[in-house]
């Protein structure tokens, strides 16, 4: 997207930063400050986006407390810590990545942001594993429902929101992969300055946003 | 990984100047498994279902404090940052509000809860007079 | 901002509708630097891409007036008239789609608020202009993907998509949903640049509170965009779901929740409509101080207020579903609440009429749309906050009643101040004039033939004739009759706006940089502006709509001739 051409390698490492666009000629900190304003209204619309999710979860809970309680015994709780392990582990190294970034340490940050990403891999294949187990079980949503260790009425509905709210999430973690990616071929070609680091902030913060749904989607489907 | 920063030179933004060093995200990353663990043994307690939800939200929160404030820099960010991150939080709480306390308030019978049939023990049945009142309907 | 002049017995200045003066077209302007498709089609000009929103917007209002004509045409008779029942069903979902998500939603912000927001506060371009122009093509193909659906499956379930009909017809849902989704994020990508380019890029001088009113009402409006339209795409997702696999998640006898989809579904569409009416109103507040040439009253009030219907209008989304099952407690809630709104409509209304007192009135096409937009805006607000009664409700939900306040409040309002924006900034956006006389003659039919269009429906609903009703009984059919001969004369007007303005597009006389004398700060720069917005960046040392003495004589407000 930059005029790469126009940027050089410098003396300390790293290509110069992009110049500012024309609109914000003569005030960069308005639009590093723009940019990552505009990062956050996103982030806030990923917020909303969820924000029904949790509603029909809340809903069900209330029109089912024990169809949502067998449910909850029944999944792996030992799977579910691990994903969360995995998340809050990966934001700590994208965290890292950027705090690389900032200082213009790009190899750095392409280790941490490929350790990362290699986490975000790991939570997907757990969910494959027990996105599978389920399929097994009978454990699936609205009439596609077999699983008959649930008594209480009310199972499917559990299923739903479970497959919806981790599926949506799942996807939010693909597209938080390809964000770190395109993020880390960037660091690897060095573009990266403690003048210039908004993208991998903004990666960052996309990340962290997915961790920041799983810490609310783990104790409500897994722990109570 | 505390090394010097190299001094930029256009006006660096609020939250980078100084540089913070790189442990407090490792003390933020221990804190926040910390509180995973305690999240995880308070649900083991034997407390209503109601205590086990306010508890599991609570710890979410301050996970969810912890990561917005140190991993996404709020903390030392610009003020509209913080303002939009809180105000989308307060509109997810008011739509739960409002649609739980439809749900809540309801006509009950209205609600999609499917009653069970009540557990009647078979032989009491048995020693009542042939035309005993039927199992009440769902 | 001098307070002396905010008062409504400060002497207003006279002057002639249109300064006259020979003026010369400028050379080199934002239409005609690069003239190829692909300079057009990959612009990132803010003022290209709302020209490029302003074709489809048009093309969206054509079509959903056709809609609209056939409905009305059908309804002319109890029984079948020129369709049939299924037709019908699909004619008013289509109508529904195309006027909300196609015209209404995107119109004054997307258009307006794209050419003029950095102009009117001395700025290049907005925030984000490639994020523009990406949202400007999610809008167009999110409409072709939304109409193509309806038409090529049928859809019949009206734009509100409830359930269970809508995840149990066998009609087509699908694609007009995804659609909509993507709409939607054409939205929030509008919402989200405007909200950063008022932080961000103001001209110094420009502080929050010397921002032109307009600017308040998008920043409003790009609040409740963010915000609420998240909720509709991930209702979209979940009826595609519903409708494809059954899930159960609003069908009872699964344990799901149907009254849970119109709550969801609400909680976006209420804030909605806000969406629609605030730029409108933000519309008004700049012509009423531009043809009363007189300081707006209570600048800070009606500043204010936007930010305060803004948020109020989260808050009311359960008026909805009074007849719907929602528990009393929440009914009760959102009524009051939904009270509140207009309490915030009101203080504009009450500032814009103080404006208007001893103002130097200048009768044009615009002043014709004020004077409709007030009339029906206090109308149709009224009979709002009637119908958030919810006794009173009870009785009029789902009959006429609700589509006239809503076609008031929509029509009446909002494309009154569509109608008003679009001749008053006609000649800074093309740098020409329209002929005075044809605009009063439309103006004069749309307004009367609105009344004659949407009178009627209020006494239909009022008498129990309910929406969405392919046949009705004879007793209603007089009132039908008068209501479709008002939507004819109501299209007329508009077919000859259509004529009268492409007409002035080519042979217009040339505008010069400020014909109305306003003192608007888009009227500090030559019409049509350059592509950079200005020749010669200006100072702002007045607040906007300082029509004062020593405002007036601002060299900055062209007098200054484009060579």
């Amino acid at each position: 997207m930059e005029a790469t051409s126009t940027r050089v390698m410098t003396a300390e490492g790293y290509l110069s930063p992009p110049p500012t666009p024309h609109h914000y000629e003569g005030n960069p900190g308005a639009h590093k400050h723009a940019v990552r304003f505009g990062m956050w209204l996103f982030l806030a619309t990923e917020i909303l986006l969820f924000a029904g999710l949790f509603c029909g979860y809340f809903v069900f809970r209330t029109d089912f407390p024990e169809a949502f309680d067998q449910a909850a015994r029944h999944l792996s709780l030992a799977l579910g810590t691990t994903n969360t392990f995995l998340l809050l582990t990966s934001s700590l190294t994208v965290a890292l990545a950027h705090h690389n970034a900032e200082q213009g340490l790009n190899r750095n940050a392409f280790w941490l942001l490929l350790v990362s990403i290699a986490m975000g891999g790991g939570f997907l294949c757990i969910k494959a594993v027990e996105y599978a187990e389920k399929f097994r079980e009978g454990a699936l949503p609205g009439r596609f429902f077999s699983f008959a260790e649930i008594t209480a009425p009310g199972g499917p509905m559990f299923y739903v929101v479970y497959f919806f709210a981790t599926g949506l999430h799942a996807l939010h973690v693909i597209v938080g992969m390809s964000l770190l990616t395109w993020v880390a071929v960037r660091c690897w070609r060095k573009e990266f300055s403690p003048t210039h680091y908004a993208p991998v902030e903004n990666a960052g913060l996309y990340w962290h946003l997915v961790d920041l749904v799983w810490i609310f989607l783990y104790p409500l489907l897994y722990l109570v | 990984m505390a090394t010097p920063h190299a001094t930029g030179a256009a006006p660096a933004p609020a939250h980078d100047t100084p540089h913070p060093s790189a442990l407090r995200y490792l003390v933020v990353w221990i804190g926040l498994l910390a509180l995973t663990l305690t999240t995880f043994g308070v649900s083991r307690l034997p407390m209503s279902g109601q205590a086990h939800l306010g508890a599991a939200i609570f710890i979410a929160c301050v996970k969810v404090f912890l990561v917005a404030c140190f991993f996404m820099h709020l903390w030392g960010s610009e003020g509209t940052n913080k303002l939009v991150f809180g105000v989308s939080f307060f509109f997810v709480a008011t739509m739960l509000f409002f649609v739980l306390a439809d749900v809540a308030t309801r006509f009950t019978l209205s609600n999609s809860y499917i009653r069970p049939l009540p557990q009647v023990d078979q032989s009491i049945l048995k020693q009542q007079r042939p035309t005993a009142p039927e199992a009440p309907a769902k | 901002m001098s307070s002396s002049a905010s008062s409504p017995s400060a002497s207003a200045l006279s002057a002639p509708a249109i300064v006259p003066g020979d003026y010369v077209f400028p050379e080199h302007h934002y239409l005609n630097n690069g003239t190829t498709v692909r300079s057009w089609l990959l612009t990132l000009d803010h003022k290209r891409i709302a020209l490029l929103y302003m074709s489809v917007v048009m093309v969206s209002f054509l079509l959903g007036g056709i809609f609209a004509m056939v409905i009305r045409i059908e309804l002319l008779t109890p029984g079948p008239t020129i369709i049939e029942a299924l037709t019908y069903n699909r004619m008013f979902t289509l109508h529904g789609v195309v006027m909300i998500f196609l015209f209404m939603i995107p119109a004054i912000p997307a258009v307006f608020g794209n050419f003029f927001l950095p102009i009117m506060i001395g700025a290049k371009d907005v925030a984000f202009p490639r994020w523009n122009l990406v949202s400007f093509y999610l809008y167009f193909f999110g409409a072709i993907l939304a109409v193509w659906g309806m038409v090529n499956g049928g859809t019949d379930t009206g734009w509100t998509f409830y359930t269970p009909y809508s995840t149990t017809t066998a009609q087509g849902v699908l694609p007009v949903l995804l659609g909509v989704f993507v709409i939607g994020f054409s939205s929030i990508l509008t919402g989200l640049n405007f909200i950063v380019t008022i932080h961000t890029l103001r001209a110094p001088g420009i502080t929050w509170f010397k921002l032109p009113l307009f600017i308040w009402a998008i920043y409003g409006t790009a609040i409740i965009q963010v915000l609420a339209t998240p909720v509709i795409g991930l209702v979209a997702l979940l009826l595609c779901a519903e409708s494809a696999f059954g899930f159960g998640f609003f069908d009872p006898a699964r344990g799901g929740d149907p009254v849970l989809f119109q709550h969801l579904f609400w909680f976006y569409s209420h804030p909605a409509v806000y969406i629609m009416v605030l730029p409108a109103m933000g519309v008004i507040s700049e012509t009423v101080a531009a043809y009363s040439r007189k300081n707006v009253f209570g600048y800070g009030m009606i500043a204010a207020s936007s930010l305060g219907i803004a948020f109020v209008g989260f808050f009311a989304w359960g008026h909805h579903l009074f007849t719907s099952g929602q528990s009393a407690f929440d009914a009760g809630a959102f009524a009051v609440i939904s009270m509140l709104v207009g309490v915030f409509t009101a203080i504009k209304v009450f500032n814009w009429v103080g404006t208007l007192y001893k103002g130097a009135i200048a009768f044009t096409a615009p002043f014709a749309y004020i004077c409709g937009f007030l009339f029906f805006l206090v109308f149709g607000g009224m009979t709002g906050v009637a119908l958030a009664t919810v006794s009173l409700d009870i009785h009029w939900q789902d009959t006429y009643f609700v589509i006239a306040h809503f076609h008031f409040i929509m029509v009446g309002a909002v494309i009154m101040g569509f109608l008003a924006g679009l001749h008053y900034w006609f000649p800074k956006m093309f740098g020409r004039t329209y002929h005075e006389g044809w605009a009063l003659v439309s103006a004069a039919l749309i307004v009367l033939g609105f009344n004659a269009t949407f009178i009627p429906q209020f006494l239909l609903g009022n008498a129990g004739m309910p929406r969405r009703y392919y046949e009705y009984p004879e007793r209603f059919q007089a009132l039908n009759v008068a209501s479709t001969a008002g939507a004819s004369l109501l299209a007329f007007g508009f077919v000859i706006i259509a004529i009268y303005l492409g007409f002035a597009l080519f042979y217009g006389p040339v505008a010069g940089p400020n014909p109305w004398g306003s003192r608007g700060y888009e009227w500090m720069t030559p019409s049509p502006p350059p592509t950079e917005n200005f020749d010669v960046t200006p100072s702002y040392v007045h607040p906007p709509h300082d029509y004062t003495d020593e405002a007036v004589d601002d060299p900055g407000f062209a007098h200054a001739r484009t060579t």
